[in-house]
């Protein structure tokens, strides 16, 4: 790709040489600079020997930038190991060369960087602390999604050092995870960039009472079970009792009215309802944002 | 009447000119490329505001390019800006920066295109977020059902209009005219000033009127005694019903209308809704059409 890349640009430039406009002058002396580094860091690249070749492409790149040293140093990064940056500098490559003829190339090697899933490490403090996490006792749930049933174990996982951790793949960006037991309640928002490898620390209390667990992806959301009619008592991330039966629930984005919700808490001693009211659009916006809303019939055994 | 706006807010209409009022640009982005004369630090940061907003990361966006144009200003990153701005609605704020674009690049190509975008956004149509907190209810745009609670319309901007929220437990009734606020909310919470007695029933009958109508209060028809409240919901035995507001002659034609028997337990609300017009005088009375409408409000 980097020598069709050195293709394309001089075929540019024999494209332009048929315009009629002044002839070029020699390179000043940036030019001539940022060509070195980049002729260093091709040779280095060529060679295998990348962080060379990064630091001789960033340089060049920093004394005169090019689409061609912007797709290089991405196309570096990426045989790090190192998507976000990899993503960054194929997005600059497109941006400083619009009409690219490899452009939808680029945009489908951008798309699978994107959704390159990276592993959110799940730890919890040793048992001397009382809310240590008991894994095996949990669902795990993963922005409303449940990942893991109870059974689940820690153990311990590439990067996570010699510390247990339950890992889970996720794709790159921010994760509401929570941890339903029959008897406890916890929840952490997680971030993670593609490909990448992240701890994330969860504690949970010993016990934590109710047949409703509501979680919504900002504290800013609100969801008003039976008997809860004021803004400042809606539950937004909280495990809740209620009685068993069907009820609409209304929800509050904000100020804003949103659509309410049905929700049927189970009646079961070892039941319990999960709803999820997530939302991914800006928090600006004057209206109720569009909402995403699950639900989850947790059954513990008995 | 107490929900009509006062506070003159007039800066997005203030401009003279032909205007192209109606939807503004829909809302999918539109990008300058990195423009020459570009630094490396400044090109990474307007990449990286591509980066955010392509995550759905508006917000971080709008920063970067802040980040950018503080470094050094250019007119494709004003264009971008204004670009996320637009797609955040905020108009005041996409209109500044793609006319600061105009200023950075008088000659650019597409400068009849940006006065276009900018000239929809200052003429764009009202967006009204109609609301309230009971759960279960049911919303009405001058007389016509838009559906659950809550609800956001687009009002052509000068227009007036009528909006009625019924709960299970309740009504609300409320006038705007789409001239000052681009975003606004008509929280239409139960009526509170008229409160039901303990154990009364909400009432199986709604009455409201168009927003040019714009006449409220109450009145005891001279010729069977009852009274009516307008607008207003209460409870009317089964039978039909003519009356005059005020028993004058505001309206042309009586406010008549049949209220059907409803099986025991119903929640279903008869609408009846005055379609005029203008406002009445003492000297002339307002044609009026009424129309009616049974409507299910309610429980599960």
């Amino acid at each position: 790709m980097r020598t069709a890349l050195l293709v394309v640009c001089a075929l540019a430039a024999v494209a332009r040489a048929d315009a009629p406009v002044p002839k070029k002058k020699t390179p000043d002396k940036f030019a001539r600079a940022a060509a070195d580094a980049f002729t260093e860091a091709l040779a280095a690249d060529e060679k295998g020997d990348l962080r060379t070749a990064l630091g001789l492409y960033e340089k060049a790149q920093a004394i005169a930038p090019h689409p061609s040293t912007a797709y290089n140093i991405g196309d570096v990064y990426r045989r790090l190991g190192k998507p976000k940056e990899a993503i960054l500098h194929f997005e600059m490559y497109l941006a400083m060369l619009p009409a690219a003829p490899d452009r939808a190339y680029t945009e489908q090697l951008i798309d699978k960087l994107v959704h390159t899933p990276g592993t959110i490490l799940l730890r919890t403090p040793p048992k001397s602390d009382p809310e240590a996490v008991s894994w095996k006792e949990f669902y795990i749930l993963v922005d409303g999604e449940i990942v893991a049933k109870p059974g689940t174990d820690a153990k311990v996982e590439p990067g996570s050092g010699n510390e247990p951790a339950v890992a889970l793949k996720v794709g790159g960006g921010r994760h509401a995870i929570d941890l339903v037991s029959s008897i406890s309640y916890a929840h952490a928002d997680c971030k993670v960039d593609p490909g990448a490898s992240e701890p994330c620390h969860v504690r949970a209390k010993p016990r934590v009472d109710g047949h409703l667990v509501v979680r919504s992806s900002d504290s800013w959301i609100d969801v008003f079970p039976p008997g809860r009619k004021d803004k400042d008592h809606g539950v937004s991330q909280d495990r809740v009792e209620v009685p068993a039966g069907k009820y609409r629930m209304p929800v509050r984005d904000r100020t804003y009215e949103c659509a309410s919700v049905v929700v049927e808490v189970p009646g079961g001693a070892n039941d319990v309802a999960y709803l999820w009211i997530g939302t991914t659009e800006y928090r600006g916006f004057e209206r109720c944002r569009v909402l995403d809303v699950k639900q989850q019939k947790l059954h513990f055994a008995p | 009447m107490d929900l009509v706006r006062t506070l003159a807010l007039a800066l997005l209409v203030s401009s003279a000119g032909p205007a192209l009022a109606g939807p503004v640009p829909p809302p999918t982005p539109v990008r300058k490329p990195v423009p020459a004369g570009m630094t490396a630090e400044v090109i990474k940061q307007f990449a990286q505001a591509i980066v955010y907003d392509k995550a759905g990361d508006v917000e971080e966006a709008a920063r970067a390019y802040d980040k950018a144009n503080e470094a050094a200003p250019f007119a494709a990153t004003f264009y971008n800006l204004a670009d996320v701005h637009r797609r955040m609605d905020k108009y005041r704020d996409a209109i500044q920066e793609y006319q600061k674009y105009l200023e950075l690049a008088p000659d650019a190509p597409d400068k009849a295109e940006v006065a276009r975008i900018i000239d929809q956004l200052k003429h764009a149509d009202f967006t009204v977020v109609l609301q309230g907190k009971e759960p279960g209810a049911v919303v009405f745009l001058d007389g016509k059902l838009l559906g659950p609670s809550p609800q956001i319309v687009k009002l052509a901007p000068g227009s007036v209009h009528a909006f009625d929220r019924i709960s299970p437990t309740g009504h609300r009734h409320g006038h705007y005219e789409a001239k000052y606020d681009q975003f606004a909310r008509e929280t239409l919470d139960d009526w509170s000033a008229r409160p039901k007695k303990e154990g009364e029933p909400p009432g199986n009958v709604v009455l409201s009127a168009s927003g040019e109508f714009g006449t409220s209060g109450s009145w005891v028809d001279k010729d069977t005694g009852i009274h009516f409240e307008f607008p207003g919901r209460q409870f009317l035995p089964p039978g039909h019903y003519s009356t005059f507001p005020w028993n004058d002659n505001r309206l042309c034609v009586p406010i008549a209308f049949d209220v059907p028997k409803l099986p025991p337990g119903s929640t279903d609300v008869l609408y009846v809704y005055v379609d005029a017009k203008a406002e009445p005088t003492h000297r002339t009375c307002q044609p009026a059409t009424i129309r009616t409408q049974i409507v299910k409000v309610g429980p599960l």
